[in-house]
């Protein structure tokens, strides 16, 4: 592990600037300024009820069909404004991928659930799909597994399983970015450790941006760390350091159990 | 009070005997050089064996609360610092009894110098361990700029006395006595601060701060 205490900010995948959200009236995110570097992998941690998974949400806009909501400021990734009237969302899904708490495969056969992506993007030629679907398989670990019964039903999978079929499902379209909301909450400690593992091996090729309510895993995976608090960004920093050292009083409050 | 809490409350109970004996025995060994009597000295060794104890026990704590608790920030530097500074205490001491066993070939008068050297160990001792207990980075920050004061009449001591092995040794084993309280101020000043001030130069670059 490298003891890196700056943030390297040379490639900056995601920006968001000046970020304001509403729930009706309830104001779930006050001005978060934030810059997500490509190829690492950032944590946002915090209570329940901070923002974390609402901020996550807004960096594919997944919020979009919340009725009430209200969204202020900018979102870019890769320069882009992806709140632009002229942003494609389906495309912007497509770029930035993202995984849920709980395995959420299609009822539909292994194979199907990893090259259901593919085909809606248009790829027709059967060769290139079967290509795709065993690279992201094996990508995920998940290939000798399950190589004998890909025409199985997703659902027959146990839950690390599943959860690794969906990532497989995500990175089969090549995203840039992946969005993971407490991926591993729902699952044992084994399966945690081999996903966790996964996503230090993903972050090679994708940025990786995740959700945890487990501070050991943020400590254990990522190289940076959001601490959230009421909907306000509290402090971004190195993980090595917001766990040995942070600036803010209330980071350190949080981070060694003395909240409230 | 949290499970954490409690666990580094326990490590600090441990911590505070092991204070106590090593504050009492850098104590005796002040008092027998400042009175020249040496009939007390017998406590410094009586002692070894509990503080031994005490090291591994320290160890041990230290060790159960990294594995068991996951300590963070502020807790965790506490810990760690504590694991380390656990040994300089079990090596002052080491230091003690060689002071005695130096003492007890020597006969009246003992130099002055050994006796004003022997009096700012002894507070350099009792300011690490206040600094310690009180995590107090301002303290330590003095103790290690006292460190330069006890290795000068330590060498002059040294040069004045070169023809007694005994004086010598005594006031050797003194001046490590100091270096080790510098040892402990600066994991007390990683503890409370975050920073790590060893093998810098001037105090002021230890302290991340600037000269100017």
């Amino acid at each position: 592990m490298s003891i890196n205490n700056k943030i390297n900010v040379e490639q900056i995948k995601l920006s968001v600037e000046n970020l304001d959200l509403f729930y009706g009236n309830n104001h779930a995110l006050k001005k978060i300024n934030i810059q997500i570097p490509a190829n690492q992998i950032t944590a946002f941690i915090g209570p329940s009820g901070c923002g974390k998974s609402s901020l996550l949400k807004c960096l594919n806009r997944m919020n979009d069909l919340i009725s009430n909501i209200k969204i202020t400021g900018q979102i870019t990734v890769d320069n882009e404004n992806i709140y632009d009237r002229k942003q494609d969302v389906t495309q912007l899904r497509r770029k930035v991928g993202m995984v849920f708490q709980k395995p959420n495969p299609f009822p539909k056969s292994i194979f199907d659930n990893v090259a259901y992506g593919i085909r809606i993007a248009g790829i027709k030629d059967k060769e290139k799909i079967n290509n795709i679907v065993e690279n992201s398989l094996k990508r995920v670990g998940l290939w000798k597994e399950v190589e004998n019964r890909l025409q199985d039903s997703a659902m027959s999978l146990s839950g690390g399983q599943a959860q690794r079929l969906c990532i497989a499902r995500t990175i089969a379209t090549h995203p840039d970015v992946i969005l993971m909301d407490e991926p591993t909450s729902a699952l044992d400690p084994i399966s945690t450790q081999v996903i966790e593992e996964l996503i230090l091996e993903l972050k090679e090729s994708y940025t990786v941006v995740i959700v945890t309510h487990n501070m050991q895993q943020a400590a254990r995976i990522s190289d940076i760390t959001s601490f959230f608090y009421l909907g306000e960004l509290v402090e971004v920093n190195p993980t090595n350091k917001i766990f040995t050292t942070p600036e803010n009083k209330l980071t350190e409050k949080y981070i060694t159990g003395r909240f409230g | 009070m949290l499970k954490v809490e409690k666990s580094v409350l326990e490590l600090r109970k441990t911590l505070e005997e092991m204070t106590d004996i090593v504050i009492s025995i850098v104590d005796t060994i002040r008092t027998c050089i400042k009175k020249e009597n040496f009939e007390t000295l017998e406590f410094v060794f009586q002692q070894d064996r509990h503080i031994d104890d005490l090291e591994k026990k320290i160890d041990q704590q230290a060790v159960a609360l990294l594995a068991l608790i996951n300590p963070m920030a502020s807790d965790l530097r506490f810990v760690f610092s504590v694991v380390k500074l656990n040994s300089d205490l079990e090596r002052i001491g080491d230091e003690c009894k060689n002071v005695a066993k130096e003492l007890k070939t020597l006969e009246p008068p003992i130099p002055e110098d050994l006796k004003i050297l022997a009096d700012k160990v002894y507070e350099m001792v009792k300011d690490a361990v206040n600094a310690l207990l009180n995590q107090n980075s301002a303290l330590a920050q003095e103790i290690i700029l006292k460190d330069d004061e006890v290795d000068k009449l330590e060498y002059s001591i040294q040069k004045k006395y070169s023809n007694s092995i005994g004086i010598a040794f005594a006031a050797k084993a003194l001046e490590r006595i100091a270096d080790h309280t510098t040892n402990i101020s600066e994991n007390v000043v990683f503890a409370t601060e975050g920073i790590d001030i060893r093998h810098e130069n001037s105090i002021m670059n230890r302290l991340g701060k600037s000269d100017k």
